[in-house]
């Protein structure tokens, strides 16, 4: 059996905004979308477009590939003291991760379109942690969003699930 | 230009599955209408809420506190005392341990929603009730945080063998009580209290978690008040016990900080808030000892006291965290027109204390002496050493030791066993990391602790905060 070079093996992306982006297929195949598509099409050597995603996007969510190329499978949650893990982001994503809101957002809907697990775990819990502790209120001005309640719904909101609750 | 809002739903979804507080949930929901449809379809509610109950540090006691509220309530319905296994002369089990025995162990032991989180490890219904805890049980963070406690307004019934300071204690955490809310003395009366108001959301979770991790140790002993005791035989049910504790410490995060918090609450709930609420219980018929006493403590002071302190020491094994809330409630309404009488209904009572063994005679006069005094302080006795024996101070190779017989006319000079065992547990952990060279922490802690303990979510904020602290006071 012939030995096969890792490296030599390489694929293009064409992002929304048709930017050609080349990269190794074993950090490509991060992504389970691209990883079937290739199974499926076979690697003919023509670019594999990706609608959803723009040219500034893709390269980040590359670098987290990049990074996470060796990554083993995601297993299932075998250690008893899970409860620590769901906040717990490893440095080098923390890091990744300090990108502006909307830079934010977009890596999470592509780790999604793309099938990226482990990525969109990441930019979950990223949010997640933007959020715990605050107040409606403060979670509102964290992420500048409008509140779309009357008074009296969110009222009835609060009544519904918290009971005598002073926020 | 994505924003929040731009997230379909299951991206909402996974984001609420990577909250850990309850409030978080609820909270994260009031946002705005697009993050409130995720939680509106009940299946999806549920979900996340089992997730958060996985996640969150102030709710790791709450589904072994499910377990045995269960238990509590088959005990009840069973209605009578559990038979305990007993280890033969040779020293083996003359039995399997009985059902009883295994699901008291079981249900600290099993943990097994941590690892595979479902309806099966984590039942739809515990979840309800565990949101219903939360939310319940916040009435005890407002009771804290209405008025700034000082050593004057806690009174523990080994604090003094002396019938009239007992009295003098006991009336002045009513008077106090009653100025604040006359208006005669202020919420806070230290000026770093000013601005100790609210409870942030890391504080709400530690009380939490100090308030579940205490009521499920008091379970324990209420379980066990119920299994019929030889001094002999009651090894297994100890074994048990030990094996709970191991568990439990197991769970815990921060050593100091959780055994401080436990003990402040402690406190807070059985050496305040019980005293203070406790005349809702007073006056009753006989029928109801331990869990009544006369109110006129000065007619006959030795017995009456003695009642008193039976009920305190009663109220412990018997009040769980729900029961004072209760207390309190009945007792606000009481104070105020139209004055209700507002007795316990005979189902709390029968779920309070199941199985009766030592009966009280009814129609007997609270405040007498002689004969009748005499009758209701031996049987006071037997009751002290039903709690005693049950305490979860002891272990099975330190069973609880005998109740000091004192003569009848004397107060009782009961240990509150639990407390010191909480501050013991407290210390041991300072002594881990201690500085070898300042004096022991036991020579002062008390002293301090009475002064600071209102305040202790705030003075420790951490671990390290907490031991700082308590440095200084070794070197002052």
């Amino acid at each position: 059996m012939a030995a096969t070079s890792a490296d030599a093996k390489k694929v293009t992306l064409t992002t929304s905004d048709n930017a050609d982006l080349t990269v190794e297929r074993e950090v490509a195949e991060r992504s389970i979308l691209i990883k079937n598509l290739l199974e499926d099409i076979g690697d003919n050597g023509d670019a594999i477009p990706i609608p959803n995603v723009n040219e500034a996007v893709m390269k980040k969510v590359l670098e987290w590939c990049e990074q996470h190329r060796k990554d083993p499978p995601a297993s299932q949650d075998d250690d008893a003291d899970s409860r620590k893990k769901s906040t717990d982001i490893d440095e080098w994503d923390q890091k990744f991760m300090q990108v502006d809101q909307e830079m934010l957002f977009e890596i999470i809907l592509a780790a999604n379109y793309l099938d990226i697990k482990a990525l969109l775990d990441v930019g979950c819990k990223t949010v997640a942690n933007m959020i715990k502790g605050k107040s409606p209120d403060e979670i509102r001005k964290t992420f500048n969003i409008q509140n779309d309640f009357t008074p009296e719904e969110e009222d009835q909101i609060r009544r519904e699930n918290e009971w005598a609750e002073d926020r | 230009m994505a924003v929040l809002t731009d997230l379909p739903t299951e991206l909402l979804e996974e984001i609420y599955l990577n909250l850990n507080s309850i409030d978080d949930v609820h909270y994260f929901a009031r946002v705005c209408k697009s993050t409130y449809k995720v939680i509106q379809r009940t299946k999806i509610y549920t979900e996340i809420m089992r997730s958060v109950i996985r996640q969150s540090s102030a709710l790791r006691y709450d589904v072994q506190l499910c377990r045995l509220l269960r238990m509590h309530s088959d005990i009840v319905e069973h209605g009578q005392p559990i038979q305990v296994t007993t280890i033969g002369p040779n020293g083996q089990l003359s039995s399997d341990l009985n059902s009883w025995e295994r699901s008291l162990g079981l249900a600290i032991a099993d943990r097994s929603y941590l690892i595979h989180c479902c309806a099966e490890t984590l039942p739809d219904e515990d979840v309800y009730e565990i949101l219903a805890r939360w939310q319940g049980l916040r009435v005890l963070q407002t009771l804290w945080l209405t008025r700034q406690l000082k050593e004057q307004d806690y009174l523990a019934v080994s604090d003094t063998v002396d019938a009239d300071d007992f009295i003098y204690a006991y009336d002045l955490i009513n008077d106090r009580d009653e100025d604040f809310h006359d208006g005669d003395s202020a919420a806070r009366s230290s000026p770093e209290a000013e601005f100790y108001t609210r409870f942030d959301a890391d504080q709400k979770g530690r009380f939490h978690a100090a308030v579940t991790s205490l009521w499920l140790l008091n379970e324990i002993r209420w379980i066990l008040t119920n299994f019929t005791y030889r001094a002999n035989t009651f090894a297994v049910p100890l074994t048990i016990l030990d094996k709970c504790k191991e568990r439990l410490d197991e769970q815990t995060e921060t050593p100091l900080l959780d055994h401080l918090d436990r003990y402040a609450v402690h406190s807070f709930l059985y050496h305040h808030l019980l005293p203070l609420h406790s005349p809702t219980l007073s006056d009753q018929c006989s029928s109801k000892l331990p869990l009544t006493f006369p109110s006129e403590l000065e007619k006959e002071p030795v017995y009456c006291i003695r009642l008193l302190q039976v009920f305190l020491v009663a109220g412990q094994t018997y009040l769980q965290p729900p029961d004072i809330i209760d207390l309190a409630v009945r007792d606000k309404l009481r104070r105020k027109p139209p004055y209700m009488v507002t007795r316990l209904p005979a189902s709390t009572e029968l779920y309070i204390r199941s199985t009766n063994a030592e009966p009280f005679r009814p129609g007997l006069d609270l405040t007498s002496s002689g004969r009748v005094g005499s009758e209701l302080g031996s049987l006071s006795l037997v009751n002290l050493t039903l709690f005693q024996r049950a305490t979860i101070a002891q272990t099975s190779l330190h069973p609880a030791p005998q109740i000091n017989t004192t003569s009848l006319d004397s107060l009782f000079t009961d240990d509150d066993l639990l407390s010191t065992w909480l501050e013991e547990r407290a210390l041991m952990c300072f002594d881990m990391y201690m500085r070898r060279d300042r004096q022991d922490i036991r020579q002062v802690f008390e002293k301090r602790w009475r002064k600071t303990k209102w305040m202790v979510w705030w003075w420790a904020a951490s671990e390290d905060k907490a031991r700082m602290k308590m440095e200084r006071w070794r070197r002052a």
